[in-house]
């Protein structure tokens, strides 16, 4: 049934270009006559006509993948596959097979390269490029081809009961149609899915495939004699939903290669729904059933792909913002931050003179010129403190989830906040429960979400006259720990309430409003939760939770992993 | 007159700056004195020896410009060098205006530093000695009576005697006898000694002004 050659050799870089076309050509000649062979299987018997021509999704797969310099290497392969499946045929004639091949390669390489120009750089991965795809490749082009296939015919004398365009239109057509992003997406995805495999999912991929044999051999194997019920045709329906929404594009095209065998067989022996005429009108009928099934399924899945693909990019998205609120922190920390490092410099540098000048005085003091050394070396690892904390903040990352105690968070923060506040003239105080239960959390954005806090804090108080204060304070209640920052400033507007946490919402002059509704949206992510309100004398106080790790139900956090922020 | 040794007084809130610019200024054969804020280097009264203030611009509590600024209002203020980590223009600037020696940024040179300590104890010094010489003309110009004063005023500016008492509606004799009495009290033996006295005493021939000078530049 399936095949899953591998059109292109890798067989190595050592090997020189020449010597790979050729490996590439006699493999891609290899698979062409095995699928033609197995295609040969499905010839309906009076009429030896297969109603599912699989071999031209090969070369589609094949023209898809490679650039079109190399499409050469995959037409030799194609002229000697189709010599190798027709040789001893007793049906076609190895020069017509061959004729036919060319015209047939012709109409594959414009699909392909229509596939190209009108549709994604990769195919199958939005609805227009799959659009592209059917109206090519199951349309235009056996329109094309199936003119001059028809006049062939009729000149070796071929006249049979079907109308040779509508059969070629959907004999070749179906095939690719089904079989070509099956294979391309394998080609494409098959590594990463096979490194990535796990458990669940080749279960899950297992009992689909048995459902669909059993329903298919339930549904198209019934003989001839039973009577036959026309609203069975449904009954593969929900499994092919069920790998439209869970295994996407490649899923569902690989589940309706398999309809489409069994039904193509079963009609092929007389059984199932489609044998009740006469065989023309039978492959005509499985062909219509499976063309009108395969639509509406592949668009669905692209759909589905192309939501799931949005999702994950506005994952990142959220990530790089997250990232970008961090550089924009520490913009608005640089003053203070350069300053940190430049004390300890400026001590080292005094130090080191310093001890230059005892050195050369003529009764040496070597104590002194230790307790020099010592210092310096005091505020050298100072200074590497605050660089090091200033990198663990700005470096683009993955969420890590660990244990964390949110007064270390806390005292990491004063350690980036205190100078900053010292320079705007307001004093940070800290009023820290002792025997905070551990959270499970990234450390990077809890301090982040502090950071944004803070830096709120200090911004509400810039026009007060009177002794400014931030005040931090921790404490766990049943199930998580309350994180607590509050300010002496203007207090927040009662409408304003609504838009706190708002993406661009912002009373600041020069503020983008990005601050709290980053802080609001890494707050989420830790299964927590942010407020605002007003405090009774002056200021307000923003609170966040955490939930304490002993809390937390296995199943929540493993499912919270896997949000892709960084 | 013996000065004792001028002390340079470092003002930083950061421990471990403070403790290696004393080391390196005690290196370099200074007195050296250190604080940790503002508030406790006033508390010091330093101003009446000799030296400098080494002064960080950024601390905790009052900041080196408002400790500057409050320091100007004592006539015998030390010199200030300013040290700051991230010194912007218009701060120096304003530094420089009241009055400071130098700004320098850190970390801090040594030849820097010492060549600023250096000139700033010069100034002082400098300092000293006119407030020296101020202070005892202006002791004498204030052991003068107020009709005194203005018999002075009226010498310096140019009067005869006859004009002064007119102007003064005395007599001439005791105009002459107020003279002399003026004479004897500011310790000159000419007119063109006095006249030069009173000079150095800017506002000195107008009574009413005299008080407001500050500066002696």
């Amino acid at each position: 049934m399936a095949q899953e050659d591998k059109p292109t050799a890798e067989s190595g870089s050592s090997t020189s270009p020449a010597v790979r076309a050729v490996l590439t050509a006699l493999l891609f000649a290899a698979a062409f006559c095995v699928l033609q062979r197995l295609t040969f299987l499905l010839r309906v018997p009076p009429l030896q006509r297969a109603p599912f021509w699989t071999p031209s999704a090969l070369i589609v797969t094949a023209l898809l993948l490679e650039p079109p310099r190399r499409w050469w290497i995959y037409y030799i392969g194609l002229c000697i596959g189709v010599y190798a499946a027709y040789f001893d045929d007793l049906v076609i004639p190895v020069p017509k097979a061959i004729l036919a091949a060319q015209l047939g390669f012709g109409a594959t390489a414009l699909t392909a390269w229509a596939v190209r120009r009108f549709g994604a750089s990769l195919p199958f991965m939005s609805t227009n490029s799959l659009l592209v795809f059917v109206v090519f490749a199951t349309f235009v082009i056996p329109l094309i081809v199936a003119g001059p296939v028809d006049l062939i015919r009729l000149r070796f004398g071929a006249v049979d009961a079907w109308s040779t365009a509508l059969r070629l239109f959907l004999t070749g057509g179906l095939g690719v149609l089904i079989a070509t992003p099956a294979l391309t997406l394998t080609v494409q995805n098959g590594g990463h899915w096979f490194r990535a495999r796990s458990g669940r999912r080749i279960v899950e991929i297992g009992s689909l495939a048995t459902g669909l044999a059993l329903v298919g051999h339930f549904v198209f194997g019934r003989s001839a004699g039973e009577e036959s019920l026309p609203a069975l045709l449904y009954a593969p329906l929900p499994l092919l939903l069920w790998a439209a929404m869970r295994f996407e594009l490649a899923g569902v095209c690989w589940a309706l290669v398999l309809v489409a065998f069994q039904s193509t067989w079963s009609a092929m022996h007389g059984r199932g729904p489609f044998v009740s005429r006469s065989p023309a009108e039978n492959i005509l009928q499985v062909q219509l059933f499976l063309l009108t099934i395969s639509l509406p399924l592949m668009f669905l899945a692209v759909v589905i792909q192309e939501r799931r693909q949005a999702s994950v990019a506005l994952y990142e998205t959220q990530g790089k913002l997250a990232h970008a609120s961090r550089l924009a922190i520490v913009g608005e920390l640089t003053a203070s931050i350069a300053h940190e490092i430049n004390q300890p410099l400026g001590a080292i540098l005094s130090n080191a003179e310093a001890a230059e000048m005892l050195l050369s005085s003529i009764p040496t003091t070597p104590t002194e010129v230790r307790q020099i050394l010592n210092d310096i070396r005091k505020d050298d690892l100072r200074a590497s403190e605050v660089v090091r904390r200033l990198r663990e903040l700005l470096r683009k990352r993955e969420m890590q989830m660990e244990s964390v105690d949110l007064n270390d968070v806390v005292s990491d923060v004063l350690g980036l906040i205190q100078p900053e506040s010292a320079r705007r003239g307001i004093v940070v105080e800290t009023s820290l429960a002792a025997d905070l239960p551990l959270v499970r959390g990234d450390k990077i954005h809890l301090q982040q979400i502090l950071l944004n806090l803070l830096l709120n804090g200090m911004e509400a108080m810039v026009d007060s006259a009177e002794a400014k204060t931030l005040t931090i304070s921790t404490q766990a209640n049943e199930t998580s720990v309350v994180t607590a920052v509050t300010d002496v400033g203007t207090g927040i507007k009662p409408g304003q309430f609504a838009q706190l946490f708002d993406p661009f919402f912002s009373t600041k002059k020069e503020g983008m409003g990005l601050g709290l509704s980053i802080a609001r949206s890494l707050v989420e992510a830790h299964g927590g939760r942010i407020w605002a309100e007003n405090n009774i004398d002056k200021g307000a106080t923003f609170r966040f939770t955490v939930p304490a790790e002993n809390s937390l139900p296995k199943k929540d956090l493993s499912a919270r992993k896997e949000g892709l922020w960084n | 007159m013996t000065e004792p040794a001028p002390i340079v007084h470092v003002v930083d809130d950061d421990d471990s700056v403070r403790t290696a610019l004393m080391r390196l200024l005690r290196a370099a054969g200074f007195e050296v004195r250190g604080y940790s804020c503002a508030g406790k280097f006033l508390l010091a009264k330093p101003g009446h020896t000799p030296g400098c203030v080494v002064l960080d611009v950024r601390m905790p509590g009052p900041s080196g410009l408002e400790l500057q600024a409050a320091l100007g209002e004592h006539r015998d203020a030390l010199p200030i060098i300013f040290l700051t980590g991230h010194g912007d223009i218009p701060m120096s600037v304003r530094a420089i205006k009241a009055g400071a020696v130098d700004f320098l940024t850190k970390p801090v040179q040594r030849e820097a530093l010492l060549t600023a300590v250096h000139t700033a104890l010069v100034r002082d010094a400098e300092n000293r000695a006119a407030n020296g010489r101020v202070n005892t003309l202006r002791s004498r110009y204030e052991s003068l009576t107020a009709r005194e004063r203005a018999v002075l005023a009226l010498v310096v500016a140019g009067r005869l005697n006859k004009q002064i008492a007119t102007e003064l509606q005395i007599a001439e004799r005791t105009v002459k006898a107020h003279r002399a009495k003026v004479m004897e009290k500011m310790q000159v033996t000419s007119l063109a000694e006095l006249i030069h006295l009173a000079e150095q005493l800017p506002t000195s021939t107008q009574p009413e002004r005299q008080r407001s000078f500050d500066n002696f530049e």
